[in-house]
């Protein structure tokens, strides 16, 4: 599994590593310009200045949506050819098929994420450019990565681990899509396309009935008169109560994203191993 | 001797067309067998079953006594009848994947192989031409020490030339202890080193013989056997 993940992660920081560092670089250069035109404002007006900077700018603009859309693309793309021609290769390799899964998946999370951290440092190292006093770095800036207490720590990884969930769930749907569509080996393409917007779909209706089923269920809770709990004139048991609730609501998504995440893998495993169905 | 692949009662089937049906046949250690076959006879099908790349609607193919499943692809060198590698790799990531999964791998016979080929580590598989890629994955699949090598369509789209160096190249290195499947339509350029054939039609197994006996029994060759058999 070590060396599969090692594989594919290789794989694709082949490609994006070159478009991360140019973003980075980008900004690098933009952040310059800027700091430039706050010590010499004269230059900062003149018609070169404004046409390398703004043409850096929409480069800028241009290299950092590249690199995110990359790295999901790409993600995707793995795995795609691994029902493909590579799938010969790939499945005949001595290891079980849901390390297969498994690998493209950390990678493709991995991956996206360090597209998205490079894109906020970009952000950082271009908001230092607008520092008036011009000094490059000030402890100042780096408030936003500071955590006063371990309640900021705690929201953060729970931010992250929402991320990380949400961004498995997202592409073991894709993987599905593309592991139905692979039962038309001919019209692979075709076939997994369809599929997302069939599933799509459905998840759209079920989830209407879930909000209905929501909505009814709280207007309800309105009706019977938890007044208190809405007009905010708690009382210290419904204030301790109002906080359980709150955590509770807040491993929600931890939940919903846990199983649909164990549902898309069982099923997307299930079409990669007892219908397998290469072109 | 050591029944080394068998097929028992080995059908597949896609929709309503029956791609392999009620197959059975046994292959012994050290045999080097071509599986012949017109287009659509199953050839691939059989393959990628054996391979472990795809699942019998019924029946079973055993290899060292087990199913295909991890145990057996380690003991198994597939060569598909199509480009696996990422073409985005190099010759040395090639060789680095092969080392990395497979521990029958021999790494100096490879590189010794593919520098045979005039290939350079840094090259890219994309830039080289159809038949280096062919005569690159073949290199690489015979410097495994597998028990079983299964080779579909090895010779097919490549020059005269290539095709000897192909044949060449499976003669030189696949052990005795090992058994050799060989699909193929170009039965001219593989008659004289087959020890026996199996031929399908439509799914079935029309014959296992030994080339030998079915040269004596038919007083034809195999290529003129093959002619008569499937003639339009």
């Amino acid at each position: 599994m070590k060396k599969l993940f090692k594989f594919e992660f290789f794989s694709v920081c082949r490609i994006l590593v070159p478009v991360w560092c140019g973003t980075l670089l980008l900004s690098l250069l933009i952040g310059g310009l800027g700091i430039l035109s706050a010590q010499l404002p004269a230059l900062g007006e003149s018609l070169p200045y404004l046409i390398i900077y703004t043409f850096a700018a929409i480069l800028f603009i241009f290299a950092a949506l590249a690199s995110i859309i990359a790295s999901v693309v790409l993600g995707i793309q793995r795995f795609y050819k691994l029902l493909g021609d590579q799938g010969y290769l790939m499945f005949s390799l001595p290891m079980p098929a849901w390390k297969h899964i498994s690998a493209r998946l950390l990678c493709a999370c991995l991956t996206t994420t360090l597209a998205v951290a490079v894109f906020a440092v970009c952000g950082a190292v271009l908001s230092f450019s607008s520092i008036q006093s011009g000094s490059l770095i000030t402890v100042a800036n780096f408030q936003f990565l500071a955590f006063d207490d371990l309640a900021d720590l705690l929201w953060n990884g729970y931010a992250l681990l929402i991320w990380l969930l949400y961004l498995a769930t997202a592409y073991l749907f894709l993987y599905l899509c593309m592991a139905i569509g692979a039962q038309w080996p001919q019209h692979r393409l075709a076939a997994s396309i369809l599929t997302y917007f069939f599933l799509i779909f459905v998840l759209q209706v079920l989830m209407m009935i879930a909000v209905i089923f929501v909505a009814v269920g709280a207007y309800s809770t309105v009706q019977n008169g938890d007044i208190a709990l809405i007009s905010g004139a708690l009382t210290s048991e419904q204030t301790a109560a109002a906080h359980g609730l709150l955590g509770g609501l807040l491993t929600v998504p931890v939940l919903l994203f846990g199983a649909a995440d164990a549902i898309l893998w069982v099923t997307t495993h299930y079409f990669i191993t007892r219908k397998l169905n290469l072109a | 001797m050591t029944k080394l692949y068998q097929a028992l009662g080995l059908s597949k089937r896609y929709g309503v067309k029956d791609a392999l049906l009620d197959v059975n046949f046994t292959v012994q250690a050290g045999r080097l067998v071509g599986l012949l076959g017109p287009n659509g006879s199953g050839k691939t099908t059989l393959l990628k079953i054996s391979a472990g790349l795809l699942r019998p609607t019924a029946g079973d193919v055993l290899i060292l006594g087990e199913t295909p499943g991890i145990a057996t692809k380690s003991v198994t060198a597939y060569l598909p009848d199509r480009m696996a590698l990422p073409v985005e790799f190099r010759v040395c990531d090639a060789v680095a994947l092969y080392s990395d999964f497979f521990a029958d791998f021999d790494k100096a016979k490879a590189n010794a192989m593919l520098a045979d080929l005039k290939l350079e580590p840094l090259q890219r598989i994309g830039a080289m031409s159809k038949g280096t890629q062919e005569k690159m994955q073949l290199c690489l699949t015979m410097s495994r020490q597998a028990k079983l090598y299964l080779l579909d369509e090895p010779l097919g789209g490549v020059d005269p030339a290539a095709r000897e160096y192909i044949m060449n190249t499976i003669l030189r290195n696949y052990s005795e202890d090992a058994a050799v499947v060989i699909s193929t339509h170009l039965i001219d350029d593989i008659e004289k080193v087959l020890d026996e054939v199996l031929v399908l039609k439509e799914g079935r197994l029309l014959l296992q013989s030994g080339v030998d006996e079915l040269r004596e029994e038919r007083g034809q060759s195999l290529d003129e056997f093959f002619r008569d058999t499937f003639r339009c």
